[in-house]
């Protein structure tokens, strides 16, 4: 793990794990229990094809983009239609953001619990 | 999808603030050329292991994390971990961004093709498409 990791873990996230000044070696989480991920193949369908999506649309300028899109709304055989492709798009980032917070309470649960153990000491941050 | 979400797009800013119709009729944006070189296994591999550590790691009490990093840590498994964990929400920070632009681009080139909250793309289930433009 590189060292800029190694920084204390932003205080948003240190809710989950109480550190205070006068108990520095306190640790109280619950757990989170519930938090279902779906098989591998699962989350790659579920996920992949809008990445792929998104990277496609973000190769267009302006007026290839409307091209896209014309098409997009033009073609009536499609499974997906315009707005559905719209709304996978954003259903996938909030997908992303909510795993982003999971990966973030993981990490600060468990640097709080390397830190309660002595296994790792947080560096100062600069003034 | 819903109306709803038509109605309330992410907005386009001009300086912090959300863009006038004329600051978005005048935004240009250039192509951004992206390789996504992983496959659906590699990406699985890669990331989805991490998030299924994330979620073992929040559904242990205290007690219980120690007892599971005191077991890895001899293994010298723990800083790969951790850095799994780093490195897959870094990657999820950055695929947010990423749809999150195609999302805007996308809204600012509906809004260009004539639809609006008011007049949203065909819906799938609005049936057979028709000139909504």
């Amino acid at each position: 793990m590189s060292t800029r990791h190694r920084r204390r873990p932003k205080a948003s996230t240190a809710k989950s794990h109480a550190t205070t000044q006068t108990k520095p070696h306190a640790l109280a989480f619950e757990p989170i229990t519930g938090v279902t991920i779906g098989s591998n193949e699962e989350g790659a369908i579920a996920h992949l094809p809008w990445l792929r999506m998104a990277v496609k649309l973000l190769e267009d300028n302006p007026e290839e983009l409307k091209q896209s899109w014309e098409r997009l709304i033009g073609i009536a055989e499609m499974g997906e239609k315009a707005l559905d492709v719209i709304v996978n798009l954003i259903l996938c980032r909030k997908d992303f953001e909510g795993l982003g917070e999971l990966l973030d309470m993981a990490l600060a649960r468990s640097l709080a619990t390397l830190e309660h153990m002595g296994l790792w000491v947080p560096e100062k941050s600069p003034a | 999808m819903s109306v709803q979400h038509f109605r309330r797009p992410m907005l386009a800013t001009v300086r912090g603030k959300p863009a006038t119709q004329a600051e978005r009729d005048a935004i240009a944006f250039k192509p951004i050329p992206i390789n996504l070189q992983w496959s659906d296994e590699e990406w699985e591999r890669g990331h989805l292991v991490s998030v299924r550590v994330a979620a073992e790691i929040v559904a242990r009490t205290p007690a219980r994390l120690q007892d599971a990093i005191s077991k890895l840590a001899p293994t010298g498994h723990l800083h790969e971990t951790l850095d799994g964990l780093i490195g897959t929400k870094e990657h999820l920070e950055s695929m947010i961004r990423l749809l999150e632009t195609a999302i805007v681009r996308s809204f600012l080139v509906l809004e260009r093709l004539g639809y609006s909250p008011d007049n949203p793309p065909p819906d799938s289930r609005d049936g057979p498409i028709g000139g909504a433009a």
